[in-house]
């Protein structure tokens, strides 16, 4: 253990561990925004800034209010593009989108459209990121290939109908600094990952695409803390102990476990909202395959109790595996099979988004694109999905 | 709230059960530790309750709550009497000099976390249904079956389903152990109907075990009470073990848990010659053949290491041991990747090593872990020689992992993202443990070698003896 500094009036070893974590990071981040922004010098003009009122509409979805715009999508019409310029601009002058406005209604998103002065009928654009709760968070846009040269149309797009009008303050496009790359980085690590069907392999820790990772710098912020220690130990001739080492790989990972953590309380708000309060079936009715889920449900009724052999196939793995999952305990195949004379009369199929199948309702046949036939009587159909039983002629 | 009642007896009984046969085992040889017999304990409840599942379907019972009970009481009430009758105290290493107030400090913000963090994952578990691949392609799918049926129905492959030479089901993994099905099944039964939400509490329950089983060992291989808190907080805050009590529903928390307990009894028992914590590394290593294919592996891997304890003193004994390691990592490596051995192009591995590091170092699934294991074992490099055993076993499980990754189908895993993470996950935790007990041992390190050395004294003691029996 350390011989303790007793009475010098210096900070402790720890309490350097700490400083000199929090100020290794802050240079590391820095020195890091300069290497992966754009070259210093770029982008010196005066921000290009509309308020929502100077926007021009495509059409009657949007209509000023105040110095504001005010965009209510419809289902009927459900994209809304907002002109911000149509003089011709450098990309150079500029690599960083802000926009002032309300959190976006749910199911909507907004992008930044362009067209280049040397592609002039081919659109650009790049979605513009929110935070949990909708609210558009500056863009910078150095890292789109497509952002360069002359661009002559400048425009906002807002797709998706509202179930409220959406109002917008104004838009400023200026030009990128170190600061807004490193704001970048920041909000990188901070953005919400919700779960998704990765999620049980990898985390990405924020967003999929970054410019700097996060453990890698605070990794080396505890590196250059420890090393700190070390020195000003022996610069006041003391024996560096184990706390203070100990000290400054722990913040490191603190600092990533602190943003894991607040991803993990936003990840259970979205769960409650998404689950509470719910039965059993009305979770799977509100879960990505819920449609497919109603479905099977449906088709569950018409089958007997005791559980029945049934094939299940789908166009899409996916569908065909969650099908056999609803419709378990019965005797399910849910694997991609092509051969109906499998099937044997009384034995039960049930198809969901199948494009290479259609019932002959005349015959009371189901017909392969390959000219394979299935005697086949549906007990359930919809559109682009059925549940049959097996006829007496089986399949040929 | 009406749920409340059953699911607490679902996760209670096996529990119970589990923790009262691991205090008999440890009264049986004058021991007694609480920490590490509710964390032991609810593996091996888990162990208990699907056995019993088994036995009742092999001679033809229904699977039911009521005499699954009964059976699991009479152990419980057996094992608690037995211990009782046992005169045995707590083990604890001996006693620590006071920790740094710092460390005391972190211990608190480490242990807050851990409640925090245990209340965040619990709403998932609770809430959500099914939500990973496998989880509900290929484990949940059973036990939607067996619990319905009430009793275990075969699955087979989608040929021999085809073929009709037998009854049963069909899934996209047929073969795999019945552990985690039959455990998701034992809380539908208990609750009564099916909830693909709500069955997956054990998965909670697993992290709580986890906690207090790393805690309790560390505390009997000497660390602090401090020092034992930050380290299973190290282990617990792991982003992708969070996801996985989150999404339950996989066997590999499960198997990272069994792991990381019969891994820290391993070096107990290499550092103490203990025979209780022989029954602790035995009673977490027999489960993990039977969660997961890759647990004949990791078992394998900690007999190695039992054997190097009993045998390896030596450099000619080291030696040969060694070569047994790398031949049965070789075997186990070609039995898992029977025909998938693939030695790719030079590219292909460039591909895996560039994936691999991305995994390790740049992305949030491990936090700091790949960086600060690696870097502990070098600056306590004498005190992982201390504990050679466990260090060659876990060296031993990087090795299989290596091979898999490198040489079979498993590096297209690495390269797209899937298996790379959960295949880590399994040995994640005992690495971590090993490296926070070697940081202590080096913590406490004397200058001067004749000082007394409270608490790695028992690591230390073992390389002592080891050497002076080789100068024997």
């Amino acid at each position: 253990m350390s011989v303790p500094e007793v009475g010098t009036g210096r900070p402790s070893l720890r309490a350097i561990a700490v400083l000199a974590w929090i100020a290794a990071f802050a240079v590391l981040l820095a020195v890091t925004a300069l290497i992966a922004g754009p070259p210093p010098g770029a982008g010196d003009a005066p921000p290009l800034t509309r308020t929502g009122r100077q926007l021009v509409p495509n059409n009657p979805n949007a209509r000023p209010q105040g110095d504001a715009i005010l965009v209510a999508n419809r289902r009927e019409a459900p994209l809304t593009i907002l002109a911000i310029s149509q003089q011709p601009l450098r990309t150079a002058d500029y690599g960083r989108l802000a926009i002032d406005a309300e959190p976006l209604p749910p199911g909507v998103e907004v992008a930044l459209l362009w067209i280049r002065l040397d592609q002039p009928g081919k659109p650009h654009d790049q979605r513009i990121p929110t935070d949990s709760r909708g609210v558009l968070e500056p863009a910078l846009l150095d890292r789109d290939a497509a952002w360069s040269g002359d661009v002559t149309l400048l425009a906002l797009g807002v797709k998706g109908p509202m179930e409220r009008p959406w109002m917008l303050r104004s838009v400023s496009l200026q030009p990128i600094t170190t600061g807004s790359v490193i704001g970048d980085i920041v909000r990188g690590w901070r953005a919400f990952e919700r779960w998704d069907g990765r999620s049980i392999n990898v985390l990405f820790g924020g967003r999929d695409e970054q410019r700097a990772w996060f453990p890698p710098l605070a990794f080396a912020a505890s590196a250059i803390a420890a090393l700190a220690v070390v020195v000003v130990a022996r610069r006041r001739r003391v024996r560096v102990g184990p706390a203070p080492i100990i000290v400054a790989f722990l913040i490191g990972w603190l600092a990533l476990d602190v943003r894991w953590q607040l991803n993990l309380v936003e990840q259970a708000r979205s769960t409650v909202a998404e689950f509470g309060g719910k039965t059993w079936e009305q979770k799977h009715a509100s879960m990505e395959d819920a449609d497919l889920f109603r479905f099977v449900q449906a088709a569950r009724a018409r089958l007997p109790a005791d559980p029945v052999r049934i094939f299940v196939n789908s166009d899409l793995e996916y569908f065909r595996r969650r099908a056999g999952f609803h419709l378990y305990p019965h005797n399910v195949l849910a694997y991609s099979w092509a051969e109906p004379s499998q099937l044997r009369p009384g034995e039960y199929l049930l198809l969901y988004q199948k494009a290479d199948v259609r019932f002959d309702t005349a015959q009371e046949e189901l017909l392969w694109a390959n000219g394979r036939r299935l005697d086949a009587k549906p007990l359930l159909v919809q559109r682009g999905a059925g549940l049959f039983v097996v006829g007496p002629k089986g399949g040929r | 709230m009406s749920d409340a009642a059953p699911l607490a007896f679902g996760i209670a009984v096996p529990w119970l059960a589990g923790f009262a046969v691991v205090r008999a085992l440890l009264a049986w040889h004058r021991d007694r530790d609480t920490w590490v017999e509710v964390g032991y304990g609810h593996f091996v409840g888990v162990l208990l309750v699907t056995l019993v599942m088994r036995c009742m379907n092999a001679i033809g019972m229904p699977l039911a709550v009521v005499p699954a009970t009964i059976v699991m009481a009479i152990v419980a009430v057996g094992g608690l009497v037995y211990a009782a009758r046992r005169s045995s105290t707590d083990v604890r290493g001996p006693e620590t000099t006071p920790e740094p107030l710092a460390l005391r400090w972190i211990a608190a913000v480490a242990l807050a976390l851990i409640a925090i963090r245990l209340g965040t994952l619990a709403v998932d578990v609770l809430l959500r249904p099914l939500f990973a691949w496998d989880a509900w392609s290929q484990w949940g799918t059973k036990a939607k079956v067996w619990s319905s049926l009430r009793e275990i129905a075969p699955f087979m492959g989608y040929d021999e389903w085809l073929a009709r030479t037998r009854p049963g089901y069909t899934d996209t993994a047929p073969n795999y152990p019945a552990t985690i099905p039959l455990l998701q099944t034992w809380m539908t039964l208990v609750l009564g109907r099916w909830d693909d939400a709500l069955m997956n509490l054990p998965w909670l329950a697993a992290f709580v075990a986890l906690g207090a089983g790393l805690y309790g060992q560390m505390r009997r291989l000497g660390a602090g009470a401090s020092w034992s808190i930050v380290a299973t907080y190290l282990v617990l805050s792991l982003p992708l073990l969070d996801t996985h009590v989150a999404l339950a529903g996989y066997a590999d928390l499960h198997v990272a848990a069994a792991y990381a307990l019969a891994v820290l009894a391993l070096a107990q028992w290499e550092a103490t010659r203990a025979r209780g914590a022989l029954v602790l590394l035995a009673s977490a290593a027999l489960l993990l053949p039977l969660l997961k294919l890759p647990g004949i592996a990791w078992i394998g891997t900690l007999a190695l290491g039992t054997v190097i304890v009993v045998f390896g003193t030596t450099p000619w004994r080291m030696g040969g041991l060694a070569a047994a390691v790398l031949a049965v990592t070789v075997a186990i490596g070609f039995y898992f990747g029977s025909g998938k051995v693939t030695p790719d192009a030079a590219a292909t591995q460039y591909r895996i090593v560039e994936s691999l590091l991305q995994h390790l170092y740049a992305f949030g699934s491990w936090n700091l872990a790949w960086y600060l294991v690696p870097l502990t074992v070098a600056l306590a490099w004498r005190e992982a020689l201390a504990l050679k055993a466990t260090t060659v076993a876990l060296a031993c499980g990087f090795a299989f992992l290596a091979w898999t990754f490198f040489f079979t189908q498993a590096g297209d895993w690495v390269v797209d993202y899937t298996t790379v993470n959960r295949a880590l996950l399994h040995i994640a935790p005992a690495a971590i443990a090993y490296a926070a007990l070697l940081a202590h041992a080096r913590a406490a390190r004397p200058v001067v070698q004749t000082a007394a050395v409270p608490v790695s004294s028992a690591m230390t003691q073992a390389a002592a003896a080891d050497a002076g029996r080789e100068v024997a």
